[in-house]
């Protein structure tokens, strides 16, 4: 995995090296997100929307690619807002744009948490503003197996703010040390979903068939925007869960656990 | 006589000595003469009891008379040796101890070839691939005395296997040997071939063993203690010119369902072949009788559990070790009064082990890990022996080795593995190895001599020591990991030995200490926690600053005029961690005494072995007292020829007392066997 983000990192540089010339910038993430989930026309718009791979509960990072009618990219200022609509009410859910909200080269990269799936319940889209228009994207988001995404409710805190931890790393987990990062992020509001950045979390691998965990763990912590990175280990192959216990000045919110087959 | 100088031995055996021109031999037989012994070979136990040819010397030693009468396995044979005892986890395969210290310290060789069990559980000791009536003899050294072995802190055990024997007046040869242990209700039986003609002699042999599980003292069935196996030889020898040979030995050996009650989990199969090819010739330029040999051997093992009542977890755990290596050894030198003495040697391996673990909840996956990461390693050594007889009642000889080592792991998965330490095991570790050794020996009269024994030594840490991923321990009940980066283990070994033999007594001692620096054991890690269910903790190998041993071994022979004799021998270490606590796994203060009586040709022989209390135990290795015992046994054997047949009968009782008892350093809480009936007929053609 290290090897293939690596390998991003040096073509997208190369890109950059290469493309001076052209006075373009290549988003890198249009190279990773390059399955193409939706595409729409409308408002002498074509919109499509790329992501790695289908949409699922959790962390999601996708590229929304703008053209008008002449096939040109657009420019300028966007914004996106997810949102599910469960008939009797609407609810946003987390998004983040780690590059800025500019459309470059007619595109702008995003990750949204997804906290629950399309289905009978509701619907998903996303609200996208470009310019003065306003632009509704239907999208499916399903149930993965393996879900990487928890929330937990603190009966140690307000009894009602409600925190959503995503697992983003290790995406594909090996014998050994492996990055840990998790997202962390609470509902304020149905369309209030900030990033938070306060918390300490301690980390417990543990192997449930065997009752062992492993050494030397480093507990994931805050970095950027809700993020924390720290550190796995596994000393065999098999199903492991990813124990967090989140804490809050001292004060322990509660725990949840992430289980990760390999 | 008691020990002979090993390439003479092995010239006598091939048949070639009267080959070599007249003034050579008699410089040998007076060389021979006069140094008695090589000294750094502490017991060589002659054991060709059904040697065919003429050369059969009487030597009348304590090693002699056990080979004669326990010499129905290996593991019998060598526990009686002075300072050696046999650990065991079952009724098969025991390791082997040196004074107390197992085979992590001392170098194991079959005729100068290394070989590698393939059990991380160390349940298949090289010993197990051996059977007596293969063996000429064992050469067991101790401490860092043998710097020609290879590099070990505590010693070495190397195995000599008959060879092919010419013989013009009998082309063909042939024994059998039939035994039966009632305690397993065991039948071991071997078969043994020797043809030679012309220029090609060639030896065949055959072993099978069975053997059911053994009823401890208590009368209780010991479970999963049953075992069955094969072995099986062939060997070649070639007469290229008269005083040149060249030798082939193959070795198989293959057991299978074989129980080891201490341990958790059983043998599925265990095998090993061994190839050698040496070639022997008098001289090659400056070198005089020099041995080239180049040699393979591998060893697959494959453990089970599916025969175990209550496995909480069923696991795979199949290894496999190949070796390869060669060695060029001669003399530079060897006069009436002095010779230098060489040896080259060059080895690698490979090291192998998983284990794959199945949950009992099968929405879990399958768990997976490497014991033993590919490990990988070479040595390259050169040894040099000089001795000189400076007068009459002063010799002295003194010796060297260097070895140079590389080990790494070539396994990605290992390495990722090892992260979770923030260790490598890609990366090369080399190591120079240094042994230095010096012995005076003094001869004031032909009936005493004294020796003093100064020698300093190094081993690099065993595969699992430095590689070795989450190996479960049933002694202490825990899990131990390696550490790549252990430094070597260094010991200064301090030794005097006295002998006084008259025509009727011989009375031999041996006084040893050894001084170990940063002795490598399993230390307790307490923030690390067990892999193996059930297991304590987390035990890592590091070097602690010292260990220091000192004992040793005395024993006699009476003889009396009629032909029968008296044997005692005693045997004690004492050891001592790096916080003056004990060390574990050391043997009590042991006793045995018997007496050989001859009676018209038969010998009847009652045997006595007394072994003290062990009191001082290793709380770090969660060890307990054992108890002192007592054992007595009885033994009969009668020898006669009828035509050209030889016929041996050995029969007796062991354990008459039927004492429940156990060895201190025995893995688990098993006891050893009960009153066990025996019986052996060899016969010769
Ligand atoms: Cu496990
Ligand atoms: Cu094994």
């Amino acid at each position: 995995m290290k090897s293939f983000k690596n390998y991003i990192a040096l073509l997208g540089l190369s890109m950059v090296i290469f493309s001076c010339d052209h006075e373009e910038n290549i988003v890198p993430e249009q190279e990773i997100n390059s399955l193409q989930i939706v595409a729409i026309d409308e408002e002498g718009l074509n919109i499509s929307l790329l992501a790695q791979k289908p949409l699922e509960v959790g962390f999601n990072e996708m590229t929304l690619s703008i053209k008008n009618e002449n096939d040109n990219p657009i420019s300028g200022q966007g914004d996106i807002v997810p949102m599910m609509d469960m008939s009797t009410m609407k609810h946003s859910c987390p998004i983040e744009f780690p590059a800025g909200m500019e459309l470059i080269n007619g595109h702008i990269s995003f990750n949204t948490v997804f906290v629950m799936p399309s289905g009978d319940m509701g619907s998903w889209s996303l609200n996208i503003s470009v310019g003065d228009k306003i632009i509704e994207l239907p999208i499916e988001v399903a149930q993965p197996d393996q879900s990487r995404m928890a929330s937990l409710v603190s009966s140690s805190e307000d009894n009602e703010t409600k925190y959503f931890i995503c697992l983003l790393d290790p995406l594909k987990p090996e014998v050994g040390q492996n990055d840990l990062q998790v997202a962390i992020f609470k509902k304020q509001s149905m369309m209030e979903w900030p990033a938070v950045e306060n918390l300490e979390i301690k980390l417990t691998p543990w192997m449930p068939s065997m009752d062992h965990g492993s050494p030397n763990n480093i507990n994931p912590a805050h970095v950027k925007d809700g993020h924390y990175m720290g550190k796995v280990n596994f000393t065999m192959t098999g199903t492991w869960q990813i124990n967090l216990m989140l804490k809050k000045k001292e004060i322990e919110l509660g725990e949840t656990y992430f289980e990760i087959n390999f | 006589m008691r020990r002979i100088k090993t390439l003479l031995t092995l010239i006598y055996i091939y048949g070639v000595l009267p080959l070599f021109a007249q003034e050579d031999l008699l410089a040998y037989e007076s060389w021979l003469d006069s140094m008695k012994r090589e000294n750094y070979i502490a017991w060589e136990v002659m054991l060709d009891d059904l040697e065919i040819t003429d050369n059969e010397k009487k030597n009348g030693s304590i090693a002699d008379h056990y080979r004669k009468y326990n010499g129905r396995d290996i593991d019998q044979l060598l526990h009686c040796l002075p300072g050696v005892g046999m650990m065991r986890r079952g009724n098969f395969a025991g390791e082997p101890l040196l004074r107390g210290l197992n085979s992590d310290r001392y170098v194991v060789s079959v005729e100068g070839m290394r070989m590698f069990g393939a059990c991380t559980d160390k349940m298949d000791p090289v010993a197990s691939y051996i059977e007596p009536i293969n063996l000429k003899s064992i050469d067991v050294s101790f401490g860092t005395q043998n710097n020609m072995a290879g590099a070990g802190t505590a010693g070495g055990l190397n195995f000599n296997l008959r060879k092919p024997v010419f013989n013009t007046e009998r082309p063909y040869a042939a024994s059998a040997d039939l035994i039966y242990n009632s305690v397993s209700n065991g039948f071991d039986q071997s078969v043994d071939v020797n043809v030679s003609k012309n220029k090609l002699a060639f030896r065949l042999s055959g072993v099978h063993r069975k053997a059911q599980n053994y009823l401890d003292g208590n009368g209780n069935e010991v479970r999963y203690s049953q075992f069955e196996k094969f072995n099986y030889i062939a060997s070649l020898v070639y007469r290229v010119k008269e005083d040149q040979l060249l030798s082939f030995d193959f070795i198989g050996d293959d057991a299978r369902d074989v129980g080891y009650p201490a341990l958790p989990m059983d043998v599925a199969y265990a095998k090993a072949k061994m190839f050698g090819l040496s070639y022997l010739l008098p001289r090659i330029g400056y070198i005089k009788n020099p041995e080239i040999k180049l040699y393979h051997n591998f060893v697959n093992h494959a453990m089970d559990d599916t025969n175990r009542d209550s496995v909480v977890m069923h696991m795979d755990m199949p290894g496999r070790t190949h070796t390869s290596g060669g060695f060029l050894k001669g003399d530079l030198f060897s006069g009436s009064k002095s010779q230098l003495a060489f040896k080259i040697d060059y080895f690698n391996t490979f090291a192998r082990a998983e284990m794959t673990m199945f949950p009992n909840d099968s929405d879990q996956a399958e768990m997976f890990m490497l014991t033993w990461p590919n490990v990988r390693r070479q040595a390259a050594g050169l040894s040099m022996n000089f001795d000189q007889k400076m007068n009459d009642n002063w010799m002295f000889t003194t010796g060297l080795r260097w070895e140079n080592t590389v080990s790494f792991i070539s396994s990605d998965f290992g390495e990722q593995q090892l992260s979770v330490f923030d260790k490598t095991g890609k990366s090369k570790r080399r190591n120079w190895l240094q042994n230095y050794h010096i012995n005076f020996i003094w001869t004031p009269a032909t009936s005493f001599e004294s020796t003093l024994m100064l020698a300093y030594g190094e081993r690099i840490p065993t595969i699992s020591e430095q590689f070795g991923y989450y190996l479960y321990n049933v002694a202490d009940n825990h899990d131990y990991v390696g550490d790549p980066d252990l430094k070597t283990e260094k010991n200064f070994h301090l030794e005097v030995r006295n002998e006084y033999k008259t025509s009727k007594l011989t009375i031999s001692s041996a006084l040893f200490a050894y001084l170990f620096r940063d002795y490598i054991l399993g230390i307790y890690q307490p923030e690390y926690e067990a892999m193996t269910l059930g297991a304590e903790g987390v035990k890592m190998y590091e070097n602690t600053k010292r260990a220091t041993l000192f004992g040793g071994e005395v024993s006699s022979r009476y003889d009396l005029n009629s032909g029968s004799y008296f044997l005692m021998s005693l045997k004690y270490v004492y050891g001592r961690d790096f916080e003056s606590d004990p060390l574990p796994q050391i043997p009590p203060l042991k006793v045995n005494l018997l007496y050989n009586l001859g009676i018209h040709g038969a010998y009847l022989t009652p045997e006595v072995e007394w072994s003290a209390d062990q009191n001082r135990v290793s709380q770090k290795f969660n060890e307990r007292k054992t108890n002192s015992y007592w054992l007595f046994n009885l033994r009969v054997n009668k020898e006669f020829f009828q035509n050209k047949t030889r016929f041996e009968i050995n029969g007796g009782v062991e354990n008459i007392f039927n004492v429940a008892y156990r060895e201190h350093y025995d893995y688990g809480n098993i006891l050893r066997p009960g009153r066990n009936f025996f019986v052996q007929i060899k016969v010769g053609i």
